[in-house]
């Protein structure tokens, strides 16, 4: 809302990457380019998913949106501002959980307000984000106390502890079972409808990427490159008891499906 | 229709808890059993083949040096008690010094490759030294009183959490890691929040491997030569002969072996309830 009241400037978009490429160095001087040079951006409140194979690189450009690992070229901003190491901004929701076993669940929503300077205590917060994911009442709880999509909603809480702009999501359901992750795929779908914060999600599912996403970026392997960028126009909310039947939903199915076929069968240069 | 279900229920209830206390029963039985049919076969053979006390008392004999040792005031210098007092102190003194001191020294290699680099080496040669051997030395340096028996606990403690400390810290999941450098946390905040929790089974296996070390150092550092503790209990009694009192020094030393263990074992369970759950 707040960036749509600025219409002086020219818009910036939120996320840009501009010719950057990944390369990662061998213990034996050789090098293994993880990513092709891609360019992309992501606008303000734009739910993205990336789906690829394996080994595409979809995990690295997560990462370096997060500001977790460093392009080798190319330039990479966010809001403008080129990236450089973990911003506050950005929220990341990891393929496991990754929750501290040694903590409750709401000190597991807590940890990114107690540490890296940041020493605001908003427990308001932490409890409207638990109520929000239905885990209101199991805040005393322990991990292991807790289902695998239950321990996934804990992870996204933490993830919009310090209300980011942009939610980042590595393959955050691929462990978890069939019904499960249809389940918080639509609860994922409100909670960005309410929050309309930026998603980029990972995944290996086309399924998942049409149901979800506002585009559909498509990678191919080795190296990593971005091979398709399809906007997805399917109204919302979509509903697993009829979307996937609209006609629109099987021919984007159909093409994403094309171009990762093209794209594993494309000769490495 | 309830109602049977419920006497169903109880009747299933009954049968399998009865089950589980008749094994539980019989493996106590089992066990005692045991100890005392080996315990009365040892009576009958030092009779029957007429073994000397000096060699092997019987368990009765045994039984009563425990008894006369237990069966006086707590502070009679004819009593276990303060040899109990003064060995326990000065191991658990030492553990708890060579605990500390290894802790922090694994932690700061486990955090700095120089340091790692630096220390490793003569870590690991120290470490298959026997340490035992340098107990002369630490009686030189420390004398006969409590300082040199403190000093053997805490050099013995050290070696296990050192080494525990160190590789439970550089087995730190990568993904928590990933997590913290997204929270752009601190090295001394990763280190506090994430890494020391994540290492904290392996500090307690290394705790409770340290306790029974520095049992050992103290009862080494005081056969060489101290005024009190079990040590010279045994010492004392050997010297005269009265083997049964050896026996009952060592059953005693069991005994505290076993109490610490389980006091290791208690705050484990307390203090990292996470793992000990997620076995189950």
């Amino acid at each position: 809302m707040e960036t749509a009241a600025s219409p002086t400037t020219v818009p910036v978009p939120l996320i840009s990457a501009a010719r950057v490429a990944k390369t990662y160095r061998t213990v034996d001087g050789g090098a293994i380019e993880a990513l092709a040079p891609f360019d992309l951006t992501v606008e303000d409140g734009e739910f993205v998913c990336v789906v690829g194979p394996t080994g595409c690189g979809k995990s690295t450009l997560l990462r370096l949106i997060a500001g977790l690992i460093e392009p080798s070229v190319g330039r990479l901003t966010l809001s403008g501002k080129r990236i450089a190491g973990a911003s506050r901004e950005v929220g990341i929701v990891f393929q496991n959980a990754t929750l501290l076993p040694w903590l409750t669940v709401i000190d597991n929503v807590r940890l990114p307000l107690r540490v890296g300077s940041w020493r605001v205590s908003n427990d308001d917060r932490v409890r409207e984000l638990l109520g929000m994911t239905g885990l209101a009442g199991f805040e005393n709880k322990y991990p292991y106390e807790l289902s695998g999509g239950m321990q996934q909603r804990v992870a996204i809480c933490r993830a919009l502890a310090r209300d980011p702009k942009v939610l980042l999501m590595d393959e955050p359901f691929g462990a978890l079972d069939a019904l499960t992750r249809e389940r918080m795929n639509t609860e994922l779908q409100q909670l960005w409808s309410m929050s309309r914060k930026t998603v980029i999600l990972i995944t290996h599912s086309i399924a998942e990427s049409v149901f979800l996403g506002d585009r559909v970026v498509v990678m191919s392997t080795r190296p990593g490159r971005i091979v398709g960028d399809l906007p997805i126009a399917l109204p919302r909310p979509r509903r697993f008891e009829t979307t996937p039947g609209e006609p629109a939903y099987v021919r984007l199915t159909r093409e994403i499906r094309a171009l990762l076929d093209r794209g594993a069968s494309a000769p490495t240069q | 229709m309830s109602r049977l279900d419920a006497e169903d229920l109880s009747f299933q209830g009954a049968g399998t808890s009865a089950n589980a206390s008749l094994g539980a029963f019989a493996r106590i039985v089992l066990t005692i059993g045991g100890g005392v049919a080996l315990l009365l076969v040892w009576e009958g053979c030092v009779d029957w083949l007429n073994v000397p006390p000096y060699i092997l008392p019987t368990p009765v004999s045994v039984l009563r040096a425990l008894w006369s040792g237990l069966d006086v005031p707590l502070d009679s210098p004819m009593g276990f008690y303060l040899p109990i007092a003064s060995t326990l102190s000065n191991s658990v003194s030492g553990f708890a010094i060579g605990a500390l001191l290894g802790i922090a020294v694994g932690s700061l290699m486990a955090e700095s490759r120089v340091v790692e680099i630096v220390l490793m080496p003569y870590a690991f040669a120290l470490q298959v030294l026997p340490k035992v051997a340098i107990a002369p030395l630490i009686v030189i340096w420390f004398g006969f009183g409590n300082g040199s028996k403190i000093a053997m606990a805490a050099l013995l403690a050290f070696f296990p959490l050192m080494v525990n400390a160190f590789t439970g810290l550089r087995t730190t999941e990568p993904e928590r890691l990933e997590l913290m450098q997204a929270l752009s946390a601190s090295r001394l905040e990763t280190y506090r929040v994430v890494k020391l929790p994540s290492a904290a089974p392996y500090i307690f296996a290394g705790l409770d491997m340290g306790m029974v070390y520095a049992l050992l150092g103290t009862i080494v550092a005081e056969f060489l030569g101290a005024q009190q503790g079990i040590g010279v209990t045994i010492v004392q009694a050997q010297a005269a002969t009265d083997v049964a009192s050896v026996f009952a020094a060592l059953i005693l030393l069991g005994v505290i072996g076993i109490v610490l263990h389980m006091v290791i074992r208690l705050c484990e369970r307390r203090i990292i309830h996470w793992t000990v759950r997620h076995k189950t």
